[in-house]
Formats: structure tokens, sequence, C-alpha cells
């Protein structure tokens, strides 16, 4: 097992170190970010003060506001774009020279994503954690993290990273059919923010939305960790949920590798 | 005057075969900007099922107010997107070639690219001011159609200025692109009324970044909530102080400007 993974660790080491080369430009974008947060928070603000009651689905703003750092942060941790690595190897023909290495090219992209995934996790989703860990403790924002549900939480963050990775990956062979790399950016951008629950909690859609969220993966990458950290499962919930998870990381693994099998035989490269 | 018009058609004509070559790129790209306005929508949507209004905006009110945001924004998106790329192509020493031709360079560079995909936007932009207009309280006077075309005129220049200041910036620094991202993003809170915002953000949008001016304020003046000309005047001064601004900067930006080697 380790001498089959241990090839896979240069390509994660050798993203990492470009990754790291740059930190000071992925600080420049969470500064970006952040206008986004903000917005969002103090829109929050506003919906709260308009509201003649104090909860909304469950939630007080002290609750909304910590849930929205939350899905930041999750959705930090399982951040993993294998769609620049197929577009730019797809038009670059690189992938030609992928398939005559002894390593298997889906899981060279996941490990160079993973390199990539921690850059952000030093920079960005540690920090945020240790942040928010000191609201929590400091002061009752309504929200608990214990040892329990941040165990929990970081074993949730694992299935969900591998969600991520696995189907959005299977989105991105899109591009070698439809050669259109930033429409499928775009579009699966906003069909993870819309479904995943990063746009509003889960719990504010109607029904037949709520259905078609729950049979997207997007909701096992977001809401679940965030929903675990914040200790709002009860106990048969959450091993449903973690189940739901596991479930899909194992589908989309095998589904994934499906899908490339058939792709490589019906992919043609020019030139390399 | 007539040979740019004509240097102006006969790029547009190259955009349109291009588009007309690689047409599923263009429909999936128009058709994911429609996803990503859909989620703004299905927000306010969702967030006026647990409200009666926001601040006093209704939900018509607001969905008036995000359908006149993506106007300005897809116009500017549609003709000068190419500014976004002025700090790359400092870095890698592109501006050279914009220079060595007897046009304005600034032109040549705008007229690159011609971003069909913000057809999305107008498309969104359209359908809603179809949608609200009959429902809210809107004299459709000659007077009031022409102050909202005019409105979207001066927003989507406000837009352009703020774009090429940030990308300017990208002549003294290595590389500009995330600060025009941020200032970029501010453009948001102009999405909802900015009333429901704190008055620093309030200032900040309306004096500082006026990004107020491309939606929010015409929109209340619309809505005659505020008084039109005034406004109008407002966006008038800050549209002739950032565009003269703008224009200065990447002038003296092309002055500083030094080619890489190759």
């Amino acid at each position: 097992m380790f001498q089959t993974i241990k090839p896979y660790w240069a390509y994660a080491k050798a993203s990492f170190t470009v990754g790291f080369a740059y930190r000071l430009h992925i600080l420049f974008w969470v500064l970006s970010d952040l206008v986004q947060v903000g917005v969002l928070l103090l829109i929050w603000i506003a919906i709260y003060g308009n509201s003649s009651s104090t909860t909304m689905q469950g939630y007080t703003l002290a609750q909304m506001m910590m849930y929205n750092l939350i899905i930041y942060m999750t959705a930090s941790f399982t951040y993993m774009k294998p769609l620049f690595d197929l577009a730019d190897d797809h038009f670059d023909g690189k992938v030609a020279m992928s398939l005559i290495k002894p390593t298997k090219y889906i899981y060279e992209v996941f490990f160079r994503n993973l390199g990539n995934n921690f850059v952000g996790n030093i920079i960005i989703s540690l920090p945020l954690m240790i942040v928010l860990s000191t609201l929590t403790v400091t002061a009752n924002h309504g929200v608990n993290f214990t040892l329990g549900t941040t165990i929990l939480y970081v074993f949730s963050i694992l299935l969900a990273l591998l969600i991520s990775f696995f189907s959005n990956f299977i989105f991105a062979t899109m591009v070698f059919v439809t050669d259109a790399t930033f429409g499928m950016m775009q579009l699966n951008e906003a069909v993870v923010r819309i479904f995943s629950g990063s746009l509003i909690p889960l719990s504010f859609f109607p029904g037949w939305l709520k259905t078609i969220a729950y049979i997207l993966p997007y909701a096992s990458v977001y809401t679940v960790p965030t929903l675990i950290l914040m200790n709002r499962y009860t106990n048969s919930e959450l091993w449903i949920n973690l189940g739901i998870q596991l479930a899909w990381a194992i589908g989309l693994i095998i589904g994934a590798n499906l899908i490339w099998s058939v792709i490589i035989t019906k992919m043609k490269v020019h030139g390399g | 005057m007539k040979r740019y018009f004509e240097i102006y058609l006969k790029f547009l004509a190259q955009h349109l075969k291009r588009m007309l070559q690689y047409r599923s790129d263009f429909l999936i790209g128009a058709g994911s900007f429609l996803f990503i306005q859909a989620s703004g929508i299905l927000f306010m949507v969702l967030i006026f099922q647990q409200i009666p209004d926001l601040n006093g905006w209704s939900l018509t009110e607001m969905m008036f107010l995000y359908g006149y945001f993506q106007l300005p924004r897809g116009i500017d998106h549609l003709l000068t997107d190419n500014i976004w790329l002025i700090p790359t192509k400092v870095r890698r020493g592109e501006i050279d070639r914009y220079l060595l031709r007897p046009i304005n360079p600034l032109f040549q560079l705008v007229i690159e690219r011609f971003q069909i995909e913000a057809f999305g936007e107008l498309i969104v932009g359209v359908a809603l001011m179809i949608y609200t207009i009959p429902l809210l309280n809107i004299d459709l006077t000659v007077w009031t159609v022409l102050l909202g075309l005019l409105f979207i005129i001066l927003g989507s220049l406000i837009y352009t200025s703020i774009k090429l200041i940030t990308a300017s910036i990208g002549f003294w620094v290595i590389n500009s692109m995330p600060i025009m991202t941020t200032v970029y993003n501010i453009a948001d809170f102009s999405k909802y009324p900015t009333t429901i915002f704190p008055k620093v953000i309030q200032y900040t949008v309306t004096y500082l970044i006026p990004f107020a001016f491309v939606s929010f304020l015409p929109a209340t003046a619309l809505l005659n909530r505020s008084n039109g000309l005034e406004i109008l005047l407002g966006s008038v001064i800050a549209v002739s102080v950032l565009s003269i601004a703008a224009y200065r900067l990447w002038v003296l930006g092309l002055k500083s400007y030094q080619s890489v080697g190759s």
C-alpha cells in the first residue's frame, strides 16, 4: 500500500512547493473572499433585523453567522479543482505524456490537487479554525466545538475531500467533450454554490429543491461536515450522514475510474 | 473617428465568426452565467419567505434592483473585459505591440476581446426588468426611460474606469489582479439596497469607490424614492472624475512601462 502511494507524493510535494511560493498571492485572494463573506454576514444582520422572530429555520443570528464562517472554512478544507489540470493537460496534449507514465493519471491529478489543498489549509483553513474555536470558547454564539465534534469533523472532512475531488473530476471530464473550459468552470461553481448549502442552509429550501440537493453529492462535501461541527445532528442522523458520505466517496471513486477508462480510449491527442 | 469605427466593426465580425465556430463554449458560458444569477435570485426569494420586507424594500423592488445591477455590469463585461488582462500583459511584456501601431493603445487592447458570455447577465437583467416593471409603480414616461438608459451608460463607465484604475496599478506592482478582484467584489454591495449596511460601507460605496451610482442610487431614482436629477448630477461627477483619473493613470503607466527581454 505504502509503496503504491509513494511515487504519487512527488506530485503533491511539487504542487505544494509551487503553491507555497505564491503564498502572498493566496493571501490577497483571501482578502477578496473576505469582502464577499463580509457582504453576506452584513446582509444576514439586516435580514434578522427585519424579522419578528429571533430564529429562522432553527438558527439564531449568531448561529447563522457561525454557519457561514464554518461553511467557508469547510469549502477551503475541501478545495479541489481538477478542472484546471484537466483543461491544461487537454489543450497542451499533456495527457498523452501522463498515459506513458507508470502512475495513473487520475491519482496523479488527485495528488497534485492535494498539494495545493495543503497550501490553502496552512494559509486559510487552519488559522480560521483556530480563530473560530477561540470565538466559540470565549463567548456563547450558540455553537460549541467539543473534542468529539472536532474529531468527527476532521473525519468527515477527509471523506468530503474525496467526494469533492472525484465529483469535480467527473464534471471536469466534460471539458474533453465540450472544449469549454471557462463555461464549465463557471457552471461547476454555480451548481456547487446552489446545492452545497453555501448559498443558504439547505433547511431554507422548499421540499423539491431539497430533494435535488440531497440527490447531488455537494451537500456531503459542505453541509454535512459543517453541521457536524455545529453539533446539529442527533446521534442517528450523524451516523446516517457519515454513511452517506462514505457511500458517495466509494461510488464516485469507482465512477470516476470507469468514466476515465472510457474517455482515454476515445481521446485524440494532437502533438504535445 | 470613422477609422476607429471601421476597425471596430472588422474586429466585431471576427469575434462573431469565432463565436459561431465555438458554439458550445458560448452556450455553456452564457448558460453558466444564467445559473450564477439564478443563485442570487433564489437567495432573495428564500429570504423573503422569512421576512416581509428588507428595510422597506419589497421582494419585487429587490429583484428590480438586482436586474438593474446586471445591465451596466453586463455591458462593461461585454465590451471591455480585456482590461482584466493588463496586469498579465505587463508582466509578460506584451504591451509592446499596442505601442507600435498608430491607433490609441487602450482602444486596441479593448477591442481584442468581446466577452459574449456577458449576454447571460444581460438576459437576466432584461428579463427581471420586464418582469418587475409592470408590478412596480414606475410610470414609463420618456423621461424615466431616458434616465434609466443614461444611468446604465454612466454605470458601465464607472465599472470600466474602476477596472482600468486597478488594472493600471499593475504597471508598478507585480500582480494587481487580486486588487482588481477585491475592488470588483465590492460592487456586490450595490446588488442590495446599500442602506441596509453600516454607515462606513454606505459612505465607501457612495464617495470612495462609487459603485452605489451603478445601480442602487439610480434604482431609487427610478422608483421615485429620490430626486433623479440629484443622482444624475452625482453620477456625472463620479464618472468624470473616475474616467479622467483612470485614463491618466493608464497613460502614466504606459510611460513607465519597460518591456521584458525576448
